[in-house]
């Protein structure tokens, strides 16, 4: 039975959201960077500023330099959870399997519904508009026969609009496509293909056998051969409910002063015990990831004696991981930490330690997570986080 | 009144640890009231020279010491005598160089002599055993002062006061962290506190001191019972001699007068009296002044290689011509003996010989063989912070990126001093309007307050010292990257402290004319006698010289020396052998920076403007010279003349004036320069302008022998240029080039006719190889293509023959990497074997074998292999991206092929027609050659810079309106599209630019 997924992009998701608060900001360069000061980092970035030559990651103080006229917004948590809210509830209007795939995208699943919604040019249609009335958004549509092209499709416009690929169409489509519009084609990938093999055309990879792409991509060939086809098996997947639990931030002002780090790396350990007594669960695999502000970035594990909970020990964890990964000075902007191998907290307690311990830790860290609940979040907090 | 003395004191020769000059120290300890002041610095006695120096122009008795830290051993070691300096030598000597340095143990067995103090208790309780006296336990404000006076007490050891002062003002503090951040690699809040020095290591007054210590006022009178037993006649002014082969001084001057006069023999074949008489007098001063053994030391050096040129002022030297240590007969120029020495001179000589760069290590080799790790070492050079790595260390420290530095420490000049760099943020034009990131206004305001602080040593790239007995009695020595001994001293200290320096130098020069003989010899079957060899003789080299066409010539390469030689014979009939040669050595002394006025005048008088001297005195100096100072040796002679300075004062005169920190002592001389002038009768006015002229020397300047012995290599490449274009270039550009970059040599090759052929696995050698009208670069452009990979290569075809093509170099060279192999390819190697379109097939099965060798175990079932895929063939542009990806410039086409359509439509003129244009306003289009930027008289930036097109080079002046516009656009690889006014001067044409922009492309 022949596919029809859909992809919806908002293109530079956070700008048009404001942007559709606020109408005047049409047309003019913006950035959202998350604190006002020089140093501040740019989560996202206009087109308008994009032309000018500002990317994101970049910082405030060489934005400016590139586009004296930027105009910068403060990143609105509210807006985007409304839009995310609003952009699944219209999906869900059009089929009931459709995946997230990061803020302000996801893929729909239209097949087989064309006699109850109309053709899938037709849904796309539709929810362009309603996007449009209702969240005051642009979005970018690619409609196909398979998650890959569907996507390939939509960037390959380049605005807002709708770019459906005639089913069974979807190899001759990606043909002429420059080959670093493939997923999975890195700069080093891009840089083989390109520079020394002059591959430079999606078709002239479909053109090659698996044995004779096996030299230059290795285990990749297969899929990425598949893929230079415009073929995806992949089908939408609903969002499952994770087995880990990831927390991420990127520091208002790229930092290298610990006790900025410490603290933000408190704040994030924080927000995953939470999320972890709220589940019932202990972690006993902890993953620190650092991105520097050259861009490199840099990953650590621990796997813990204990399965823990609190933020204390989580924390602890941490700070330890923090040590053994923070080994360059170049200033932060990124940290992520993720609790895997979630487990169900031991009621068996050890024969020779003290139980009381353990249970006026949980006591006090109840009585942290009411009063939070209660007072908001920064009712209460540890020092060295503030 | 609280006595005290200041005993453990670090300067900025502590390394990574202290701040101020010991001058600034010095003069702080006066204005304290202080009578004394030791200096310790950590690990060395880097600055005592310098120390000994400021201590005397201060009116302190100097103290000296160092505080020794190893393995987490800790003691501060001050000087009783002369046996205690020698052990201290050995000790600091000992923790550099042996890995299994332990400080207690050493100091049980070396303590003779020397004071320790320490707050170690193991270290104290280990000494406390042996010999009790000299030993006292140190007591410091910050560094737990109670637990040392249990120390104290339990040893029954007295306790002294120190306060490790390496900071004058509180604020110091934060720059000293700042240094232990860049020296920890870190960053300032992962920095701890143990560390880094406590806040009140401060030189403070006695009072302070003793308010931090009423509880224990022995501390403090320790500190002076100790000072006044410390060394304190400290005495540096015997200069110390190498020994040659351990013979004695009458030996020594015997063998020395019979080779000179062998020598002399060897040079003029019979002797006449005014060969006799100078010989007898050089002898006479050199045997006087016991430099016998220095001079039999140098001349065995320099006999290591068959090509060296002997420079510097013992270039004037007949002993040195005749023992072959310098090649230009200093009779026949009139070279003055008394600038190389003389009587009143106290300094040591210095003799600097050129070896080619390559052979420099054999010859260094050769000397600590023959003298020894003990008695030979190298001068160190004293790294400090310049201002692009004093901005980019401690930006490091703040965290920045690597690009972000970058993108400001590009535009400063790597040999600024970093106030300089500062000063250059705030006002050069290259930074005007740039708005600062806050961080970098605290990063430039902390860079701005370091200078010369010390952090580490690095071997001095010839100087040599070689001493009679053991390096160790007179300065610590380290080892230095390449494992050569080091002493801790640069040239200055070093010289300052009575060693005598032996500069053994690597001259790329020398090693092209090597390489491009041994060319003309294989290639033509001629071989040049080396010796006997004079280039003058031949009419295309003096016509090559007279019309400036001298890139790749040795010294006479640069834009302003070009543009000089072009006007002095501009239309002038072809001078003699003799006269080229004088004018050559002018012309080479004269470009100096503070004498671009004077250059004008020069070229006038010597195209037959009238002029007279200034004063009658001046006759005899100037004469040569047409009544203007070119020479070092003329500023002596004008003070000795005019001013009645003796001929030591005449020469400190000239070293002063070449100096940087010059301003006081040169105001002095001045007043001297112009009372003993004007008591001579000659009027002021006169004086003073003599005076500018003696100005002229700043910043550097050269002597005539130094000249005369570069202008003989400057001729010789001159000649290999005019009659062997090909070998000359090829040698030119495989040494490594000089003034310009390997893209500015193959233009010149270009317009010398020669075709660039490129590299090609069965044709090219390591080096680049020239050969009648055709140059084909070497393998060694390819870059990060090793010297071993290349060896293999050549190696394989020498034995089995030509490679048939990439399969059989795959087959016969099995252990060359991929990524080195995927070069050779990129750098069109096999073109012409496989055809450049194949490049991408090519590298197709370099990757495929990779891949078949991962696969090679027995497998039933494995795949059949697959065949060669069909790749598209690499465009032009692929192919052109390919060789900037490999050999890291274009060798096929110059960078202005690709603009051809846009230099037509651009309307611009040829470079070649640029006389025809003078006084007229035109446009030319040019690539970035070279520029030198130069600051004018009022102080204000401009630059000189060389552009090339198809057809020419040309010059381009953009002064100070016109750079302070388009200084930021200068030095791009983009071609450049300049407007300007054609000028002339002397007949040699030069665009003033008027606009500046890119190209549009």
């Amino acid at each position: 039975m022949t596919r029809d997924i859909l992809h919806l992009a908002v293109p530079d998701f956070d700008v048009s959201l404001a942007r559709a608060v606020d109408p005047s900001l049409r047309h003019r360069p913006l950035a959202v960077a998350a604190g006002q000061s020089q140093g501040s980092l740019l989560h996202c970035v206009s087109i308008e500023a994009r032309q000018d030559g500002v990317t994101t990651g970049m910082n405030v103080h060489l934005a400016r330099k590139c586009c004296p006229s930027l105009q910068l917004l403060t990143p609105r948590p509210e807006l985007v959870c409304k839009a995310v809210r609003g952009l699944r509830k219209l999906a869900s209007h059009c089929s009931p399997l459709w995946e997230p795939n990061g803020e302000g995208r996801m893929f729909l699943d239209l097949t087989g519904g064309s006699r109850l919604l109309g053709s899938p040019l037709d849904v796309a249609a539709r929810l362009e508009q309603q996007v449009a009335d209702r969240l005051q958004l642009p979005a970018i549509f690619g409609v196909a026969g398979n998650k890959l092209v569907a996507r390939m499709a939509g960037a390959s416009l380049g605005r807002p609009g709708i770019c459906d690929v005639l089913r069974g169409n979807e190899r001759n489509f990606i043909a002429p496509l420059s080959v670093s519009c493939l997923p999975g084609i890195g700069r080093l990938r891009n840089k083989r293909l390109l520079q020394d093999l002059n591959l430079r055309r999606v078709e002239q990879i479909a053109a090659l056998s698996v044995a004779q792409l096996e030299p230059i991509c290795g285990p990749f060939s297969a899929l990425l051969q598949q893929r230079s086809r415009g073929i995806d098996p992949d089908p939408v997947q609903p969002t499952q409910r994770s087995t880990n639990i990831s927390e991420e931030t990127l520091l208002e002002k790229a930092s290298n002063e610990e006790t900025a780090i410490r603290a933000a790396l408190g704040r994030l350990t924080e927000r995953c015990g939470l999320r972890l007594r709220r589940l019932g669960r202990d972690t006993r695999h902890l993953r620190l990831t650092l991105g520097y502000a050259d861009g490199y970035s840099i990953e650590k594990r621990i796997t813990l004696t204990t399965p823990c909970h609190l933020d204390l020990d989580i924390m602890n964890a941490a700070d330890n991981l923090l040590q053994r990964a923070w080994q360059r000075r170049i200033r932060l902007r990124h940290l992520r930490l993720n609790c895997e191998q979630l487990v169900v907290p031991s009621r068996q307690l050890s024969l020779f330690s003290t139980p009381q311990t353990g249970q006026i830790n949980d006591a006090l860290q109840d009585t942290f997570d009411e009063l939070r609940q209660r007072f908001g979040r920064q009712a209460v907090g540890w020092g060295r986080n503030i | 009144m609280t006595s005290f003395v200041h005993l453990h004191v670090h300067s900025s020769f502590s390394p990574n640890w202290g701040l101020h000059a010991p001058q600034e120290l010095c003069a702080a300890a006066r204005s304290l009231g202080m009578k004394q002041l030791a200096l310790t610095d950590r690990n060395g006695l880097y600055g005592l020279p310098n120390f000994l120096a400021a201590a005397k122009r201060n009116g302190l008795i100097p103290l000296v010491g160092s505080e020794l830290v190893s393995n987490g051993q800790r003691a501060l070691l001050l000087v009783r005598d002369q046996t205690g300096y020698i052990n201290l030598c050995r000790l600091i000597s000992a923790l550099h160089t042996n890995s299994t340095f332990d400080l207690t143990a050493a100091l049980v067995s070396h303590r003779a002599g020397l004071f320790i103090l320490s707050d170690d208790r193991a270290l104290l309780t280990r000494l406390s055993h042996g010999d009790r006296n000299g030993l006292y336990v140190e007591l410091s404000p910050g560094h737990a002062m109670e637990q040392s006076r249990q120390l104290a007490r339990q040893l029954k050891l007295p306790p002294v006061a120190t306060t490790r002062a390496l900071l004058l003002h509180r604020d110091d503090h934060q720059l000293h962290r700042v240094l232990r951040a860049i020296a920890q690699n870190t960053t300032l809040s992962r920095l701890a506190a143990i560390d880094c020095a406590s806040p009140a290591a401060l030189l403070c007054s006695a009072q302070d001191l003793a308010d931090r210590l009423p509880h224990c006022p022995e501390a403090l009178e320790n500190s002076v019972r100790i000072a006044e037993a410390c060394k304190t006649d400290w005495n540096f002014d015997a200069t110390i001699f190498p020994r040659y082969e351990n013979l004695a001084d009458t030996e020594a001057a015997f063998e020395l007068t019979k080779r000179a006069r062998k020598g002399a023999l060897w040079r003029y074949e019979t002797l006449d009296d005014r060969i006799e008489k100078r010989l007898a007098k050089e002898l006479n001063l050199i045997l006087n002044k016991g430099f016998a053994h220095y001079f039999l030391v140098v001349q065995e050096l320099a006999g290591r290689s068959p090509r060296t040129c002997g420079r510097g002022s013992a270039a004037a030297s007949l002993v040195a011509y005749c023992l072959g240590i310098t090649h230009v007969d200093p009779l026949r120029y009139n070279l003055f003996f008394e600038r190389f020495l003389n009587e009143g001179r106290q300094d040591p000589p210095d003799i600097d010989i050129d070896f080619p760069w390559d052979e420099r290590n054999e010859i260094l080799d050769f000397a600590f063989t023959r003298y020894g790790r003990e008695r030979a070492a190298m001068v160190a050079n004293q790294v400090g912070f310049k201002s692009r790595s004093a901005l980019r260390e401690i930006a490091k420290v703040f965290g920045l990126p690597a690009a972000e530095i970058k993108s400001v420490t590009d535009r400063l000049a790597s040999c600024w001093s970093p106030d300089k760099g500062v000063q250059a943020l705030q006002q050069h034009p290259l930074f005007r309007g740039e708005d600062l990131h806050e961080d970098w206004r605290t990063i430039v305001a902390l860079a701005g307050r370091l200078d010369g602080q010390l952090r580490h040593l690095s071997q001095h790239c010839g100087g040599l010292v070689v001493v009679p007995d053991d390096m160790r009695y007179y300065v610590p020595v380290e080892t230095s990257a390449g494992g050569r001994p080091l002493i801790q001293w640069e040239k200055d200290q070093a010289e300052a402290a009575g060693l005598v320096k032996i500069d053994i130098l690597g001259n790329r020069s020398l090693a092209v004319i090597r390489d491009a003989l041994a060319a003309i010899e294989q290639h033509h079957g001629t071989t040049i006698d080396y010796p006997s060899w004079q280039p003058l003789t031949d009419d295309k080299t003096r016509a090559l010289l007279c019309a400036g066409d001298t890139v790749g010539c040795f010294y006479i390469e640069s834009p302003a020396t070009r543009q000089l030689l072009q006007k002095m014979w501009h239309q002038q009939p072809l001078p003699t052998e003799d006269s080229l040669f004088e004018h050559l050595v002018m012309a080479s002394s004269i470009i100096r920076p503070a004498a671009n006025r004077f250059i004008r005048e020069f070229v006038a008088r010597m195209r037959g403007k009238p002029w007279c001297h200034q004063h009658s005195g001046l006759t005899p100096i100037l004469g040569e010279t047409y009544g203007l100072a070119v020479y070092q040796e003329q500023i002596t002679q004008i003070a000795i003349a005019l001013a009645g300075f003796s001929a030591n004062e005449g020469d400190q005169l000239r070293k002063i004036v070449s100096k940087k920190d010059k301003e006081q002592r040169l105001s002095d001389f001045q007043q001297r320069f112009i009372a003993g002038g004007e008591q001579q009768g000659i009027d002021r006015a006169v004086l003073k302008k003599i005076w500018e002229q003696i100005l002229s020397f700043a910043g550097y300047s050269f002597c005539k022998p130094h000249s005369a012995s570069y202008a003989l290599v400057s001729c010789k490449s001159a000649w290999l240029k005019a009659n062997y274009p090909a070998e000359f270039m090829a040698a030119v550009i495989s040494n490594g080039g000089g003034y310009y970059s390997t893209l500015g040599y193959l233009s010149e090759a270009r317009r010398l006719g020669l075709s660039i052929l490129p590299p090609e696995i069965n044709c090219s050698d390591y080096s680049y190889r020239g050969r009648g009208p055709k140059l084909r670069v070497g393998l060694q452009q390819i870059a990060t293509l090793t010297r071993q990979t290349i060896d293999h290569l050549l190696q394989e075809r020498k034995h089995n023959g030509p490679f048939a093509d990439l399969a059989d170099f795959l087959v016969r060279l099995p252990q060359l990497g991929e990524s080195d192999i995927k070069l050779l390819i990129k750098a069109g190697c096999f073109d012409l074997l496989e055809g450049a379109h194949r490049r991408p097939q090519l590298i197709w099965q370099l990757l495929n074998r990779r891949h078949l060798a991962k696969a090679t175990s027995f497998d039933l079932f494995a795949p059949p292999k697959p065949a060669i895929p069909e790749l598209p063939p690499c465009e032009r542009s692929a192919l052109r991206a390919q060789e900037l990806e490999s050999l890291g410039l274009p060798v096929s086409h110059h960078p202005l092929d690709r603009c051809r359509t846009a230099i037509a439509r651009s309307g611009s003129i040829p470079a070649a027609t640029l006389g025809r244009w003078l006084g007229r306003h035109v446009t030319l289009v040019g690539w970035w050659v070279t520029g030198k930027p130069i600051r004018t008289h009022e102080g204000r930036p401009m630059e000189f810079a060389t552009f090339e097109d198809h057809s020419a080079l040309f010059d381009a002046t953009l002064f100070p309106a016109i750079y302070d516009r388009y200084c930021r656009l200068l030095a791009q690889p983009r071609p450049y599209l300049i407007k300007g006014l054609v000028e002339e001067e002397f007949g040699v044409v030069s665009l003033n630019v008027k606009w500046l922009g890119f190209l549009p492309v």
